[in-house]
Order: C-alpha cells, then structure tokens, then sequence
C-alpha cells in the first residue's frame, strides 16, 4: 500500500468528515481524531506512515495543540505539521513550530489543504 | 513501532489506549459509537466500509479490535472483511453488528443486534482484551 497516510486533528466533526472526504477522494488514507492524545497514539502506532498531521489549534485533550507539535517534533520528526485555526495568536504561537509556512485558516479551504499536502509530499520526495 | 511516548514536564505523555478500528458506513451511528468507545478510553480507527477498513490495515494499522457493520456499501460486507482481516491479523478480537444470526463460518466473532447497548459494547471489548 503506497498512498500516503493523513492525520487529521480536529474536534468539529462536520468539518472533519468533509475534509477528510475529500482527502479520501483525493487518494489519501486518512485517520480522524477529535483529540490530541488519540492523534499520538496513532503516530506512535504507525508514524512512519503519515506524511502530514493537521492540527486544529483548538483541539482539547492531554495535549494542547501547540504541545503536541512540540511532541511531534520531537518523536516523529519526518511527519509534516499543519497548524488550522483562527485564534488570534495562532500565527504568533505557532511561529518556531510550523516551518513550512502560515497556518491555515477555517472553514478549510480544501482545495488549499491539499495543494499544501502535495507540497510536503514533493518536499519529502526530494529528500 | 516505537515505545510508548514518555512523559515529559511539558508535553502530557499519550497513553497507550487500545485501538478499536470501527467500521461502519451510517456517519451519525458511528460517530455515536467512536464517541463512546473514545469518552471509555479507547482510541478509534474509523472507516466507513469494509474497502476503507482494508486500506487502513493494508497502510499499518493494528487495531486491537475490530467492531464492524455487516451490510455496508463496496466490495467488502462485514463477513468478508472480517475473513480478510483474520488473514492478517489473527485471533483479532471482532464483534459484527448485524440483524442476522452468527455465521457458522464465524464462529469466533461475536454478533450483537441493532439496537445495542453502547454499554454491552465496551464491556465486550473490556472482555476481548483481557483475554487477548
């Protein structure tokens, strides 16, 4: 099985399901999980598997968002971190964590997720 | 895989929950049931079809225990996937959720009816990992 994994962290379920709908059909495997120690246990189960992790900054749980970042980087150093959300001090809280770029904002633009997947994928290839 | 995370003074230590991969296609049902299964402890795969289910296992997933619908859409019913995944995973612990009588030829998976009690679910699990 090549396609590569997605982990999407998000406590909204409709925006959830939509997005990882259209991962799915975007040839994608997705795992959902509404929380930030669920997310860890399935990177610890089968991290080397998941290209990208999309975190919504709001995402409650053992964690805090920005701490499993932290954990992420530090445990699973090859898996790509995607910050989501709108809080305002998102972008300032995340600077030094996300390395590739702005956080993304909701509702999801898909379209944009995935274009930013594709990115980490091609980067990732190259290395 | 790698040990479980250690606990750090910053960064809460995810405990190893058992996985429960739950597969059933009806979203609201088994949003209701990851809920459940999650607010108890576990941490839950979904997959909303057998087909999707193989995929996940196929990508390196290793539930603990598999919870699936019978009737569901593609090329897999919940019989066949739980055939498929008894190929990869042995003496996985499986309960099939469906309004028929047990399958013979199943004999090791555990058929419960809908309507169910959520609680009947989560002590068959507790049941299941105790003695796995």
């Amino acid at each position: 099985m090549s396609a590569a994994a997605i982990v999407l962290v998000e406590p909204d379920v409709l925006a959830r399901y939509a997005l990882a709908q259209y991962l799915r059909e975007c040839g994608y495997v997705v795992l959902e999980t509404a929380e930030t120690q669920e997310a860890a246990i399935l990177l610890d189960r089968f991290g080397d598997r998941v290209l990208a992790v999309l975190i919504d900054v709001q995402s409650s749980g053992a964690m805090d968002a920005f701490a499993l970042t932290r954990w992420l980087r530090r445990e699973h150093p090859s898996v790509q971190v995607l910050l989501a959300g709108n809080l305002a001090a998102t972008a300032e809280r995340a600077e030094g964590l996300c390395e590739h770029g702005p956080t993304l904002t909701k509702p999801y633009d898909h379209a944009q997720i995935l274009a930013r997947i594709r990115g980490l994928a091609a980067r990732r290839d190259r290395t | 895989m790698g040990p479980a995370p250690q606990p750090s003074h910053n960064d809460a230590a995810p405990v190893m929950a058992p996985l429960v991969l739950l597969v059933e296609d009806e979203p609201l049902l088994r949003m209701v049931m990851a809920d459940q299964l999650r607010e108890t402890g576990f941490a839950v795969v979904e997959a909303r079809s057998g087909d999707e289910a193989r995929i996940l296992v196929q990508s390196g997933v290793r539930p603990d225990a598999m919870i699936s619908d019978m009737r569901m859409p593609g090329t897999l019913d919940g019989a066949a996937l739980t055939r498929w995944v008894w190929s990869h995973i042995p003496d996985l612990p499986v309960m099939i959720v469906s309004g028929e009588s047990p399958r013979h030829d199943l004999s090791e998976a555990t058929f419960v009816g809908k309507p169910f009690a959520m609680n009947w679910l989560t002590q068959w699990l507790l049941q299941a990992l105790a003695r796995a």
